[in-house]
């Protein structure tokens, strides 16, 4: 039975999205469980291909079409899944800040994050400090997660983690992009810098305390 | 050689084993604009408005010093110029609406086309009040990252893996476009300085960047060369991964964010620029700016381009790039 989980997870890696359609496909005519598919194939695959990219063996080119694999058997499993089935470690809302449209690296750490086990809120790209602070009672995050490509949309990101720090202390703040570090992630008291996807899934498991499985 | 290289790009610095200046874009000269006497103008007036960028342009070389100075508004002037779509909000950075489909990337008059004529001629009116002697950079995408903003950067870096073909095909339409571009560039006198914001090594890779990067870069280089211009380019991000792939490129002058000393014995006569990382400009002192200026001063081969890592944020502090001018 694992024996098709490990192929999907292969192909994941190998970025076979048709390879994958057809397992997930195959998982629901042989009657096996999908939330064990989608945590064994399909999260297991994807979490290597984070491996991966950390390693700088593959980098967002390749990530986006692993993640396009990934995406084809969700889509055929998702609607199986009985309801409560997939385990949720917590609830991110992610976002890329005001004024930065660009989200190529908050879409990875958004999949990345969703593969291993958390509920995504996502904002999309552009998103003002009041959008995110609007999101907080609807959604109940454990983690706000902020991304900038460029320099200029810091401010908006040290205006969120204030607000944050100030008004739901309980939250826990992560950022990330190319512009900030560790040091200015400190200067603005975010609790996390992941400096890659990998990171990202590393920092949240830290940040809510829960084992990271390898 | 890179002696030469440099005296012949900074000729009022010869004897000296460095020059300095930041990079900057419309949004710190739309910063700066703003500053005493209150004009409230906006960004996305200035980025619009040749005059208005000369005029920013010109008060920050008085204020910073610098010993050059870099025609350059934000990264979607090209991608406008090809038909992208931009939306212009009001202090903000122009940014995409619509991005192109793939069959309407066009081989078009770049130079003639949406905001570049007003580029021009804010080079033209500083080159008037500076000097001809005076480098005036202008920047410019590789056709790499130009393709990417055309189409949008996702599903372009998909393509390279899902259908390379089909990638390179539009690669040799904005190589096309921009040979058209930099001939402009260089017939006006000014020196193309290329940037490569999405060709960076952490988001695509050597491999990648050797194969649809690199040999759309290569020709633009050896026509700013053939016309007695320079080979410059600024390139975002990692860069010690692309170390062999940009020493073939015989560059005059790189400028980066990212230091990997082990990659410089292989670029022998290439000046290095940059490397003071741009986050100190804003939320930084006078003490960490010094110690990144001492650090680069250290690390950096000489003759070498003290200057920032990238562009300026928009709000960077005056007093810390004059920090830096001055170190």
């Amino acid at each position: 039975m694992s024996e098709i989980y490990q192929k999907m997870a292969e192909a994941v890696v190998k970025m076979k999205a048709e390879e994958v359609q057809k397992l997930a496909r195959r998982v629901l005519d042989e009657g096996l469980p999908p939330e064990v598919a989608i945590e064994k194939g399909l999260a297991a695959g994807m979490n290597e291909v984070g491996r991966l990219f950390a390693a700088k063996e593959y980098f967002v080119p390749e990530v986006l079409v692993c993640s396009r694999a990934m995406y084809a058997g969700f889509d055929i499993l998702k609607d199986k899944v009985v309801a409560g089935k997939i385990a949720r470690k917590g609830t991110v809302v992610i976002g890329v800040v005001d004024g930065d449209f660009h989200d190529i690296g908050k879409n990875i750490v958004k999949l990345m994050l969703e593969a291993s086990g958390f509920r995504l809120v996502d904002l999309g790209k552009n998103v003002s400090a009041d959008q995110f602070i609007s999101s907080l009672n609807a959604e109940k995050p454990d983690i706000v997660a902020l991304s900038t490509l460029m320099t200029t949309t810091m401010d908006s990101m040290a205006e969120i983690v204030a607000f944050l720090n100030k008004e739901n202390p309980e939250i826990k703040t992560m950022i990330g992009g190319a512009p900030v570090n560790p040091d200015f992630a400190r200067s603005i008291q975010a609790h996390y810098y992941g400096e890659n996807a990998r990171e990202a899934v590393v920092g949240a498991h830290e940040l809510l305390g829960i084992p990271l499985e390898t | 050689m890179r002696r030469e290289t440099f005296d012949r790009l900074f000729p009022a610095l010869k004897g000296e084993l460095s020059a300095s200046g930041p990079m900057i874009a419309a949004d710190h000269l739309a910063f700066l604009l703003n500053e005493p006497p209150v004009r409230a103008l906006r960004l996305d007036q200035v980025c619009r408005s040749g005059e208005l960028l000369a005029e920013g342009l010109q008060k920050a070389q008085r204020l910073y010093q610098s010993d050059f100075i870099i025609v350059f508004s934000d990264v979607s002037v090209e991608a406008e110029a090809l038909g992208v779509k931009l939306e212009y909000l009001p202090g903000r950075n122009p940014q995409p609406v619509r991005h192109l489909p793939w069959e309407e990337v066009r081989v078009v008059d770049m130079a003639s086309r949406g905001r570049l004529p007003e580029l021009f001629g804010a080079a033209r009116t500083c080159r008037e009040r500076f000097g001809g002697d005076f480098p005036i950079f202008f920047s410019m995408k590789d056709p790499f990252s130009l393709a990417a903003m055309a189409v949008g950067t996702e599903p372009f870096l998909e393509k390279l893996v899902l259908e390379p073909e089909v990638a390179l095909g539009l690669l040799e339409i904005c190589r096309e476009n921009q040979l058209g571009l930099i001939k402009v560039i260089l017939s006006e006198g000014f020196i193309p300085f290329i940037g490569a914001p999405i060709a960076s090594g952490g988001l695509i890779g050597a491999k990648n960047f050797e194969r649809f990067a690199l040999p759309y870069l290569r020709p633009l280089f050896d026509q700013a060369e053939k016309a007695g211009s320079f080979r410059c380019l600024h390139i975002c991000g990692e860069i010690g991964m692309l170390a062999k792939e940009l020493a073939s490129l015989n560059l005059d002058l790189l400028s980066f964010e990212d230091w990997h000393a082990e990659m410089w014995p292989l670029m022998p006569n290439t000046i290095s620029m940059g490397f003071v990382p741009t986050d100190l400009f804003q939320y930084g002192d006078t003490k960490l700016m010094r110690e990144a200026v001492n650090r680069c001063k250290s690390v950096m081969p000489a003759p070498f381009v003290l200057s920032t890592g990238c562009d300026l944020p928009a709000k960077a502090k005056p007093e810390l790039v004059q920090t830096m001018m001055r170190l």
